[in-house]
């Protein structure tokens, strides 16, 4: 059998699968996870500036007051990310066998998966910066300042890491709740405890390299195990 | 006579269900496969067109080709599965785009062509409705198209005529033919179905199938040779009954079928006997398997 | 070519009968070439297997022939046997003639006569 070769790249394997290119994936999931975020911020200040009967401004920089705001921050590319990485086109799924007679079979399958991958890491990149943007601004407040947005994105790779090794899960109930769960466990108290350790971004450095080193042991783990009871079936 | 593909003890087992099949397709034709729910059609389809993995046995594709992960054999198969090929949220132009990148020979034109052929729009159109706001049968539709507008060898279709209209099989059929006709003899089609009746015209060769092995196969003009059709008073029914395959009476009437080397027999018992139609014939084969695995 | 979908006739049967005729008939002369059995079949709105079975039947009738990858051509008719042919068909019509006049009650003389007045008639 040959070994997971494809002659189609990882954009085009993207484009395949989802029907969205490498370009659109990232700026439409950067996107997403700004607008998720922002929406989720003004519900939030709307919330303060009601409940405590103050202004705009003064809200704001209430919820910076406290790691609050972080975790909200948390919240958009979390799951928004978990959304993407969970679609694994399985055979009953619609698409699932057309993605399987198509040039390249497994490979193809591994460079989508790969190009999911790359995508959810520029589109945090992206969200990053615009969080940070925000911030300065004004306009959305961060507690932890660059330094949060630093450890949302280092944790984000370690949770991807660890989610992909619980993927081969079939119950989807369990799947779906067990992901979300793991996901905000690790991108939440990482993004509000990483601050928190030191002023410097070693704990941040050992986070991400820690989470690349998970994400590229697990994906291997992950391809063995699915080609071989879920593609192989 | 050529085949298209050879199947040589392609078996599957799954708990509590082996699909043992030898077979062949023949070049140049279209055939299909019967069976009722659950006979194994779409194991055996899924398989053949590497969407599934077989637990052992070969299949020689066009003479040669054994290796289903083989992009080369890829390229010559055009497979379609019963329901939901695509996601449901593309839309005509994404699969357009989506069969280009993953087949080497998929005209876009020609898409567009069948597309409008059938009433479901354009592919370049600015508004498009996804396949979740399609009918079923506009979803059959627009796969189809997508097979079709690839040029391949050998077509696979699942159950492609259960959810069309009838004037759409007529259609179906239409399109079989022209498919098998414009490579005059280097063309051939593989279909399932439980519902022969509207593909009678359109099928060559005929796989039965019950469950998970294959119980009779041959060109349709030999198998309505090889077979009668008969039918009688209920009085003489226990006369005829020993010398048919499959038998069913009520009241007033009996009927089945026999191998056409009882004829004359049959006829001597006071059955009347009848060249089958490709419905009947299917009738009375599932209706036969039916029977052993009862037993 | 007509084809009555639903006939008792099976429709291989129907198609190499209305090819017989026009072959004998020397519509179709030897060297000719028959439609394609896939042309045939979607002009016809049936299956392949169909039209190739007809042809076969013409051919095992050495009508015609099939040349490989080219498909079914007529054969040249031999004269004697184009004659053999015609007389069997008129031994046929002619038996069914005698079956509707024993119904109708006609005596032999009765039947002549009517031929020679048809003859006649045909000729005239």
């Amino acid at each position: 059998m040959q070994e997971n070769k494809s002659p189609l790249t990882i954009s085009q394997a993207l484009k395949l699968y989802t029907g969205t290119g490498f370009a659109g994936t990232v700026l439409g999931l950067a996107a997403y996870e700004v607008l998720f975020y922002l929406g989720a911020f003004v519900c939030m200040t709307l919330m303060i500036m009601l409940g405590e009967g103050i202004l705009y401004p003064e809200a704001v920089s209430n919820i910076a007051e406290t790691p609050a705001g972080d975790c909200v921050m948390v919240f958009a590319p979390t799951l928004i990310n978990i959304i993407v990485l969970l679609s694994q086109y399985t055979k009953d799924k619609p698409g699932g066998k057309l993605f399987r007679t198509v040039k390249g079979g497994f490979g193809t399958f591994v460079n989508y998966r790969t190009g999911v991958y790359i995508c959810e890491l520029l589109s945090m990149l992206l969200f990053g910066a615009a969080a940070l943007l925000l911030d300065i601004t004004g306009m959305a407040k961060i507690h932890g300042g660059l330094s949060a947005v630093i450890a949302l994105v280092v944790s984000n790779i370690a949770a991807i890491g660890v989610i992909t090794f619980i993927l081969p899960v079939k119950n989807e109930f369990v799947l779906g709740a067990g992901s979300v769960i793991t996901m905000f466990a690790i991108t939440c108290s990482c993004t509000i405890l990483l601050p928190m350790l030191s002023d410097n971004l070693i704990p941040h450095l050992v986070t991400g390299i820690a989470g690349a080193v998970l994400a590229a042991v697990s994906s291997k783990v992950y391809f063995t195990h699915y080609r071989k009871n879920r593609w192989d079936s | 006579m050529e085949n298209a593909v050879e199947i040589k003890d392609l078996t599957k087992k799954y708990k509590d269900f082996t699909l043992d099949v030898s077979a062949v397709i023949p070049k140049g034709f279209s055939t299909a496969l019967i069976g009722a729910n659950g006979a194994g059609k779409t194991t055996l389809i899924d398989i053949l067109c590497g969407v599934s993995a077989r637990t052992s046995g070969d299949a020689v594709y066009f003479g040669s080709m054994t290796d289903t992960d083989d992009d080369g054999l890829r390229n010559r198969i055009g497979y379609c599965s019963s329901a939901n090929f695509f996601p449901l949220d593309w839309k005509l132009k994404t699969v357009a785009e989506c069969m280009a990148i993953g087949f080497d020979n998929f005209d876009r034109a020609r898409f567009a062509e069948l597309c409008a052929k059938w009433k479901l729009g354009s592919p370049d159109e600015k508004k498009q409705k996804n396949m979740m706001k399609m009918s079923d049968g506009n979803r059959m539709r627009a796969a189809l198209a997508a097979v079709l507008a690839r040029d391949t060898d050998l077509l696979v279709l699942d159950e492609p005529a259960s959810s069309l209209d009838p004037l759409a099989r007529d259609q179906l059929c239409e399109m079989f033919r022209e498919y098998l006709t414009e490579r005059d003899g280097e063309r051939s089609i593989l279909f399932s179905t439980h519902n022969i009746a509207d593909m009678e015209f359109a099928t060559d060769y005929a796989i039965f199938m019950a469950n998970g092995r294959v119980i009779e196969q041959g060109f349709v003009e030999d198998l309505k040779e090889k077979y009668i059709l008969v039918h009688g008073d209920a009085e003489d029914g226990n006369r005829a009954k020993p010398l048919m395959m499959s038998y069913s009476a009520n009241s007033t009437s009996y009927e089945g079928i026999a191998l056409t080397e009882n004829s004359a027999n049959l006829e001597a018992v006071g059955a009347i006997t009848e060249r089958p139609t490709l419905q009947q014939l299917s009738v009375g084969i599932l209706r036969k398997a039916e029977e052993d695995a009862g037993k | 070519m007509k084809i009555y979908q639903n006939s008792s006739e099976p429709i291989y049967k129907q198609i190499a009968s209305q090819l017989r005729d026009e072959i004998l008939a020397g519509k179709l002369k030897g060297g000719d070439a028959l439609p394609s059995i896939r042309g045939l079949a979607q002009d016809l709105k049936i299956s392949v297997i169909t039209t190739m079975k007809a042809y076969e039947e013409l051919a095992s009738e050495g009508l015609v022939t099939s040349a490989q990858g080219k498909g079914y051509f007529v054969n040249a008719q031999d004269t004697r046997l184009l004659a053999e042919q015609h007389m069997r068909r008129v031994e046929e019509n002619l038996s069914e003639a005698i079956r509707s006049a024993k119904i109708a009650g006609m005596s032999i003389d009765e039947l002549r006569e009517t031929l020679d007045a048809l003859w006649a008639l045909d000729a005239g």
